[in-house]
């Protein structure tokens, strides 16, 4: 009988979603709920030098207004991604509303509450503010804003290299050298941040689409001074996250702050406006890169030199930008490098890929420039540089299908039938451009705990207190537990999303299907291993006295495989020893330090686009791309993950911008409106396939994890597409109409 | 959003009277106004939905086609004696917002939507059509989307509607009543250029409401195009539009030509010199470039929508061509 891994099931929780079911933070009540708005610094930098809040407190209905002058102070805590060990998950070091100092747009200075949303929202805007600004800095390339080296908290730092650098360049045949920009983002998730928290003496819980319940339990305890097991943060749903719902930000604080004053139960819905200002953004990203290569296409000097931002109060790097560049390819010179400046706006954060979608949009466009100026094919360039074992340490890789990704990607798309020259194919009108990129990303899996419990009705329960972003944690993971334990699927169910649960990472740098695919093989393997001993050990069983190695597990029934009518039900068993269930946990362990092999995965991306002659209006025409990314659990959700990063990368390649005003330190299209992200009609048909990869040195399921790898490279496959249709180089993105026509 | 009383007369006197109210505002399909209120642009003391008045309907009348300024823009936009007669006015209701937003909104509230520059959709910057005399950001700040025609030293903004570009192309009469008796309009009139004021956009009188629109019928509107040029494939307003509608002599040359372009103007922009240029030209583009050359006379661009002026020109070429090709 064929498992449940592997097969390409429905999301179990879809139905709860199209039906409106499915119930968001924003959508809970508790008796008694009322809701909290925010008053924000319309300036980016300077101080709050008054605050009149008499009229907003007068309004019928108003329960408090929360400022710096009446609220407790709270306690710092480390923030994610800046310190060893990643305990907290604080977003930013800066507290709003514990001093007077202002430093990003939109800056919460006063909190409302009220029994209405409706009246803290008007509350709100009614709070007189009075500010005193100072130009703020908001320009990256301004040079009179000092550079400084960020704090790196990635397993592979940003800053490195191997060779001499210069002799590799001396010794090229031909080279490259350009900058490279990618811009400002936000994530944009479909449900916005919300926040409900609840006290019960010096007990509180906390509802937040967080997806790292546990980092936030530990972060709230932090910040007000209490015990972790005082804390519980729960959410069943998250709707959309991509990185930005990884941190509890400030207004969770604040939030857990109001509902304490108050002694109400207090929700906070964020606006799509104040996810632009208070959650996290991708930071801009200028990309110096130099390139040299062997007239026969071999690399002989690579450097990556990237240039961001972080706020004020903070400097730890959350794009890992430079550190696959020294990967993907054997060069045997590179060095990388990685600055930062203090910009007037709040904390950056992680945003899908956050290292390589910017990354690899520099290196991929430059190896596409260094493959014209030798007059070598793209994927050939690519080919001639492959390496079997990781340049940057030496260790062989667990697996490498980068050419395989290349040769089956290529087929599909027709690449053979490319001519070469750029502004050489043409359909009616529209100039016509094929392009490709190369994708590498690192795999990982960290330690994580489940628990599997056995009911005595045959209904199975897995449990981890991680979280199911709309990337199917409900629906692969009873898979995995229903093959290890040996009953169908159907009968298991996946809770998640309680800081209570066995412990989870962050959902993030797609590494929850290995991390906590492994718990739950774990945790349900060893309950198979109890259940079975119970049975052996059983006089009343069938199977009493088998070898255990003889014994198969399906359907929920101990067989054994030489004589299949001697058979032992799971719930026969527990009703022997009257137990109503029996559970087990498991764990995965952390990777060895002295570990032998690097874990990536690899991929292969090609784009066609039309641009109009005349008008320059740009079009994908179709899209196809092929990846390694080891076992594959669920193919039809992965595929979806797939999509879903191919359709990032279009819109980081052709749209995404948030617009700063410089001048202000705002980023002024700040709405769905404005801020362009794609929409259906901008899609061609996306053949996005998986190459065969068996992989037992990843962990032990053997996956890789999908969530990021259909975003690293697309946009680079797209603007060398736009070179191959037009002669045009557009090395800062978004690839505008202006940009195509200057 | 801050507190308003609200009513919903099914008598336009009464809906008249409660609109010529200071701090009344009057809501339609709501599909502008209500975000406008959310994110605290406007903050109405009363809100007067005119949705019960019998201003609904689509008829072909002696002098064209009339349209009842509540018919849903989904309505026009299905109807076929429009896209016969008109067709470059379904094809802007087409390219319209989204098929959600077009069931809401209306005929005439699409003229009166406001403008999407960033600075008066943001509470927190200065905007002179906002905030008379806060000052204008968007003349050197992110004007991307900003008008290159019509604009002053207090304001830039274009008027984003892809609609009224198609009208104001077909010389398109606005229908009103209020508290001083009905009137007719011409659509070019309808809107004022921001001078000194921007912040008053148009020529109604308070609690006056268009009741319908009145398209004349003519050979050029039957054959007319609209071409929108946009950041997206759809769900996104013009950077440049072009209403396009021409009579052929004959000869296969232009004997007469309407056009109008969008995502340029501080108000739906008619080039009238240009109609006259085309007279007599020949359907080919290297015609029709050297006249549509001079539609960037009188353009003044930014720093950020420069490149306006030559997209214009490469969309009025090939709305005029499109507009040749309908049969």
């Amino acid at each position: 009988m064929a498992g449940a891994v592997g097969q390409p099931l429905e999301r179990a929780d879809g139905a709860s979603k199209v039906t409106g079911a499915a119930r968001y933070t924003a959508d809970l009540s508790f008796p008694g709920m009322v809701y909290a708005a925010l008053a924000q610094s319309p300036i980016a930098s300077g101080r709050l030098v008054g605050l009149d809040a008499t009229e907003a407190a007068a309004m019928p209905g108003v329960l408090q207004v929360l400022t710096k002058d009446n609220v407790p102070r709270l306690a710092p805590c480390p923030i994610l991604l800046g310190e060893e060990g990643h305990i907290h998950s604080a977003g930013q070091s800066f507290m709003p509303l514990q001093d007077d100092r202002i430093f990003y747009s939109g800056q919460p200075l006063a909190l409302v509450v009220a029994v209405r949303r409706e009246t803290a929202l008007a509350a709100a805007a009614r709070v007189r503010l009075t500010t005193e600004g100072a130009p703020p800095a908001a320009e990256l390339a301004d040079p009179r804003i000092p550079e400084f080296d960020p704090l790196d908290r990635w397993e592979d730092r940003q800053e490195g290299g191997r060779g001499d650098l210069a002799l590799g360049l001396a010794d090229a045949a031909v080279g490259i050298d350009a900058t490279y920009v990618t811009v400002l983002q936000h994530h944009n998730c479909m449900e916005p941040h919300a926040t409900v928290a609840l006290w019960d003496g010096d007990l509180v819980t906390v509802y937040d689409p967080t997806t790292w319940v546990q980092g936030m339990q530990r972060t709230i305890a932090t910040w007000f001074g209490l015990p972790d097991d005082h804390v519980r943060v729960v959410q069943h749903f998250v709707g959309g996250s991509f990185g930005g719902k990884g941190p509890a930000w400030p207004h969770v604080a604040l939030t857990t702050l109001a509902a304490r004053l108050v002694r109400r139960p207090v929700q906070l819905v964020l606006s799509r406006r104040q996810t632009f200002e208070m959650v996290g953004h991708r930071p801009r990203v200028e990309h110096h890169l130099q390139l040299g290569a062997t007239g026969d296409g071999r690399l002989t000097a690579l450097a990556h030199y990237a240039l961001t931002h972080s706020s004020p109060f903070d400097g730890r790097v959350v794009a890992p930008v430079t550190k696959t560049s020294r990967k993907l390819y054997a060069c045997p010179n590179v060095l990388t490098t990685y600055r930062m400046k203090h910009l007037n706006l709040a904390g950056p954060f992680t945003m899908r890929a956050p290292g390589e979608a910017p990354g690899l949009f520099a290196l991929e466009s430059a190896m596409d420039e260094l493959a014209y100026a030798l007059n070598i094919d793209p994927v050939a360039l690519r080919l001639a540089n492959d390496t079997t074992t990781d340049p940057d340490n030496g260790r062989p890789w667990s697996s490498r299908s980068l050419a395989r990704c290349f040769a089956a990607a290529a087929t599909r798309f027709g690449w053979d039938r490319r001519a070469p020259h750029p502004g050489s194919m043409r359909r009616g009108d529209w100039q016509v451009g094929w392009g490709t990129a190369s994708m590498a990303y690192d795999s990982r899996t960290v330690p994580t705990a489940a628990r599997v419990v056995l009911f005595n009705d045959g209904r199975v329960l897995a449990e981890s207190a991680t979280c199911d972003q709309g990337t199917g944690s409900y629906t692969v993971f009873p898979q995995i537990a229903a093959d290890a334990l040996g009953v169908p699927v159907e009968r298991v169910r996946f809770a998640l999303g309680d800081s209570a649960m066995p412990t989870a990472p962050i959902s993030a740098g797609s590494m929850t299907m290995s991390s906590v695919g492994s718990a739950v093989q774990a945790a349900a393997t060893r309950l198979r291993g109890q259940l079975l001993r119970l049975a052996l050990e059983d006089a009343d069983s069938p199977l009493k006295g088998a070898m255990p190695a003889t014994i198969d597990a399906v359907d929920g029934v101990f067989s054994r495989r030489d004589a299949p009518q001697w058979r032992d039900p799971f719930v026969a068993i527990l009703a022997r020893r009257s137990l109503d269930h029996l559970e087990a946990t498991g764990q995965v362990k952390p990777v060895p330090t002295e570990d032998k092999y690097s874990r990536y995965s690899f991929g292969a991306h090609f784009a066609e686009v039309l641009v109009h002659a005349e008008s320059g209006e740009l079009r994908l025409g179709r899209y196809v791309a092929a990846f390694g990314a080891g076992r594959i659990i669920n193919p039809r959700l992965a595929h979806s993950q797939l999509i879903g990063g191919i359709v990032w990368g279009i819109g980081m390649a052709l749209s995404e911008e948030s617009r700063l005003d410089t001048r202000l330190g705002r980023v002024m299209n700040a709405s769905l409106a404005d801020y362009l992200v794609p929409v259906q009609a901008d899609i061609p048909e996306i053949d996005a396939f998986f190459v065969d990869e068996a992989d037992p040195d990843l962990n032990p399921i053997g996956t890789k994890g999908v969530g990021e790898i259909g975003t690293i490279g697309s946009a680079a496959a797209i603007a060398n597409a736009v070179f191959h249709a037009t002669g045009k180089r557009i090395r800062d993105l978004p690839i505008t109409r202006d940009k195509l026509m200057a | 959003m801050q507190p308003f009383s609200y009513s919903s007369p099914a008598d336009p006197r009464v809906a008249m009277a409660e609109a010529a109210v200071p701090g009344a505002e009057v809501l339609a399909g709501g599909t502008d106004m209500m975000q406008l209120m959310k994110e605290g642009q406007r903050s109405p003391r009363h809100v007067v939905d005119i949705n019960g008045l019998p201003y609904r309907g689509i008829a072909v009348t002696a002098e064209g086609i009339r349209i009842g300024a509540l018919t849903r823009l989904s309505e026009a936009a299905e109807d076929q004696a429009l896209r016969q007669g008109w067709p470059v006015v379904v094809e802007a209701l087409e390219a319209s917002a989204s098929p959600q937003v077009r069931n809401l909104a209306t005929m005439g509230g699409n003229l009166l939507q406001r403008t999407r520059c960033l600075y008066f959709r943001d509470w927190a910057t200065p905007c002179n059509k906002r905030q008379p005399g806060s000052g204008c950001p968007a003349l050197d700040g992110q004007n991307r989307n900003n008008a290159v025609f019509g604009g002053s030293d207090r304001c830039i903004a274009t008027h984003a509607s892809d609609l009224a570009v198609a009208l104001v192309a077909l010389d398109t009469l606005v229908l009103t009543e209020g508290p001083n008796g009905p009137r007719r309009l011409p659509l070019a009139d309808l809107h004022r250029l921001p001078g000194d004021s921007p912040q008053v956009e148009t020529v109604l009188q308070p609690g006056e409401l268009i009741t319908a629109l009145v398209i004349p019928a003519s050979a050029a509107a039957r054959r007319s195009r609209y071409l929108k040029l946009r950041d997206r494939a759809s769900f996104e307003w013009a950077l440049v539009s072009a209403a396009a509608g021409i009579d052929l002599d004959t000869g296969g040359n232009i004997r007469e030509a309407r056009l109008a372009v969008g995502g340029v103007g501080t108000k739906p922009w008619r080039l009238p010199r240009i109609e006259q240029a085309l007279i007599g030209a020949r359907l080919s583009p290297e015609a029709l470039r050297p006249v549509a050359e001079l539609a960037g006379e009188g353009a003044r661009p930014r720093n950020g929508n420069a490149f306006k002026v030559e997209l214009m020109k490469r969309a009025i070429v090939r709305a005029l061509l499109a507009a040749g090709e309908v049969t």
